[in-house]
């Protein structure tokens, strides 16, 4: 995982707990880094220590931890100079998601190190569509849930996040599916 | 060749749009006849299939944008801005199309920076996706954020750094405070080794003034005056007759050997009253020596001197002649000195060494069981200009481990001694330019004190 991901962590925590906290934080993950280089590749170790030493410290689960992760990315990387990019990515959320594997495509060309999920859309309707997601970590979905909400608040577009198929579930071992999906529904007033 | 099939395959004008979203094409005429779909969004005129150059600056090469010139420079590369949109400035290449009757414009919208295209209603979506344009523009993002990241961990090592150098500044600062008090520390030790060596020196003066003034004491006490005034009542009473009486028998004779008797003694009391004064004097003296050395101690200056070398070997059993029973134990004291000629020295420094040498000499042999008491002192030149003066003697001796502390402050191996004397000593030959040192055979085996000093008879008169 890149350090924008371990710098965004860590920016979150400072924003809404302070530096205490984020010093307990890091001290309980046993993290000895505090400055993260943004496009330097980290061990995902890294990541998820900080994240399961958030969940005991600020008495969280791990998946909302995730999850509010995911809603701060967005607006993260919008600030850290990534806001045209993002802007540039789509008008409105649909066409944003249509072109969110091509993002992560393009970020993997640029740093080959790194491994970016992919995402594919289907079952565009007006009123909403399935986001695919496939990673080759797992136990990030919650942080997608957070990131499509996130999304929708940069969007202006009020919208429900439905998980609605966990990788790895399934009627027998043989069946499992691979990968999660999303069913977003955009919630009309 | 052969792999390639002889069919020649272009691209349809379908497959040219996708492939070309911002595409031109020119006709002969110069005006544009098709442009590509994004292009033709963002410049909706172009379905007017107007002039190109109402619609274009062309910003490279430098010619004016009439179809001849495009064909004529068709091999440069080409910057066009829109007149519609100014901010969007195309990046391409001319390609000449339909033998010479048409050309094509390929590029794509062109930027250093994405906030360049902020504004014009693009999506990433826009650039055709084997455009590297947008992953250029996302290096150029990813550079910026790497330099941003270069600037904060600057920013945060230059914090350290200045925490840091306030820590080293606070540090000093201690240390200076804690130098401070070392100098002052090591300034009232200096002072009050200074103050104990005085002490001690003026001590051993003090002590011969004692025995001089105790000397003079005692001849005054037995007096002469009751004699006198005796034989002054006899005169009283015979005052009338006092030819006749002193004419009687005797009494001529008696009365003469009186006063010869008490003339001589009365004399030879003078005489040691006077000897004993003039030792009180030479103490006195020497007292006022010891405070002027510590005066030019104070200025650093010493007081050089010329001397005669056997004087002031002389002098330094003058001052201990009068030590605690030096008489009583019998001490035979031997002195040779080779060096005749006056020399350069500072001499009360060096009678101070002496002192104490012979006093120390006489307290060894005072208390070692031997019939023969002996202290020898030698005084020789060891080298050109290098003057030793030996003091030894056959007293208690020193161990060999003692020989080496012997010098050290407050060393002593006497219940009443301070541990001062020698330690001064060798501070005052080291001063002078020389050294003391001591040698023992070992305990009950004598010892051995030279000192070394540097001298000149430079101040000798040559006539």
């Amino acid at each position: 995982m890149y350090g924008l991901v371990n710098k965004a962590i860590k920016d979150l925590i400072i924003s809404e707990f302070g530096e205490d906290t984020w010093k307990t934080i890091r001290t309980t993950a046993q993290v000895p880094v505090d400055s993260f280089v943004s496009m330097e590749s980290y061990s995902d170790d890294i990541t998820h220590k900080l994240v399961a030493a958030a969940s005991d410290v600020l008495d969280m689960s791990t998946d909302e931890v995730l999850e509010a992760f995911g809603r701060y990315w967005t607006t993260y990387t919008a600030r850290q100079g990534y806001g045209h990019y993002l802007r540039m990515a789509g008008n409105n959320l649909a066409e944003f998601l249509a072109n969110l594997d091509m993002l992560h495509g393009r970020v993997s060309l640029s740093f080959a190190g790194l491994a970016p999920p992919s995402f594919e859309v289907s079952d565009v309707t007006e009123r909403g569509l399935r986001l695919h997601y496939f990673s080759h970590r797992a136990g990030l979905a919650p942080l997608v849930k957070g990131l499509l909400e996130g999304l929708g608040e940069l969007f202006n577009t009020a919208i429900e996040v439905h998980h609605d198929r966990v990788r790895g579930t399934g009627n027998n071992a043989d069946n499992a599916i691979d990968h999660d999906e999303f069913v977003i529904t955009y919630l009309t007033s | 060749m052969n792999a390639v099939t002889s069919q020649v395959i272009g691209l349809d004008p379908r497959a040219f749009a996708t492939a070309f979203p911002f595409h031109l094409v020119i006709a002969a005429d110069g005006n544009v006849i098709q442009s590509g779909s994004v292009l033709g969004r963002l410049i909706p005129e172009l379905a007017e299939c107007g002039p190109f150059g109402e619609s274009f600056a062309v910003i490279r090469p430098a010619i004016e944008p009439e179809f001849g010139a495009l064909v004529a420079r068709c091999e440069a590369l080409f910057m066009l801005r829109a007149r519609a949109v100014p901010a969007m400035m195309l990046k391409g290449q001319m390609l000449l199309l339909d033998g010479e009757q048409a050309m094509a414009f390929l590029g794509s919208p062109w930027a250093t920076d994405l906030v360049d295209l902020e504004g014009l209603d693009i999506t990433l979506r826009d650039f055709a996706l084997h455009d590297p344009i947008a992953d250029y523009l996302f290096l150029l993002q990813t550079q910026n954020t790497a330099l941003a990241d270069a600037r904060r961990l600057a920013d945060e090592l230059a914090q350290l750094n200045r925490e840091l150098e306030s820590r080293v500044q606070e540090r000093t600062r201690d240390l200076a405070a804690a130098q401070t008090q070392l100098v002052e520390a090591s300034r009232r030790a200096g002072m009050a080794e200074i103050a104990s060596n005085v002490l001690h020196n003026i001590g051993n003066v003090l002590n011969s003034v004692n025995c001089s003034t105790g000397q003079l004491e005692r001849h005054i006490r037995v007096s002469a005056a009751a004699e006198v005034a005796r034989l002054a009542e006899l005169f009283h009473q015979h005052q009338h007759d006092l030819t006749d009486f002193l004419s009687q028998g005797e009494r001529p004779r008696q009365v003469a050997e009186f006063l010869c008797a008490l003339a001589d003694r009365l004399g030879r009391r003078e005489r040691d009253m006077a000897g004993e004064l003039a030792y009180l004097s030479r103490h006195i003296e020497h007292l006022k020596a010891i405070v002027a050395v510590q005066q030019s101690h104070a200025r650093g200056a010493a007081v050089i001197e010329q001397v005669a070398v056997a004087d002031v070997i002389e002098t330094a059993f003058q001052f201990t002649r009068a030590g605690p029973d030096s008489e009583a134990i019998g001490v035979a004291i031997e002195c040779q000195c080779t060096v005749v000629e006056p020399v350069s020295m500072d001499r009360h420094r060096v009678l101070q060494v002496l002192i104490n040498l012979v006093k120390n000499a006489y307290q060894a042999v005072k208390f070692a069981p031997v019939p023969d008491k002996r202290i020898t002192v030698r005084a020789f030149e060891s080298d050109p200009g290098r003057l030793s003066i030996s003091v030894a003697d056959n007293g208690v001796g020193i161990s060999a481990e003692n020989v080496i502390r012997i010098f050290e402050h407050g060393f002593t191996t006497r219940p009443d001694g301070h541990g001062f004397g020698l330690h001064a000593s060798a501070n005052a030959a080291a001063e002078m330019g020389g050294r003391l040192h001591c040698r023992s055979d070992g305990v009950g085996r004598g010892a051995e004190f030279i000192l070394d000093i540097p001298i000149s008879r430079a101040l000798q008169t040559a006539a």
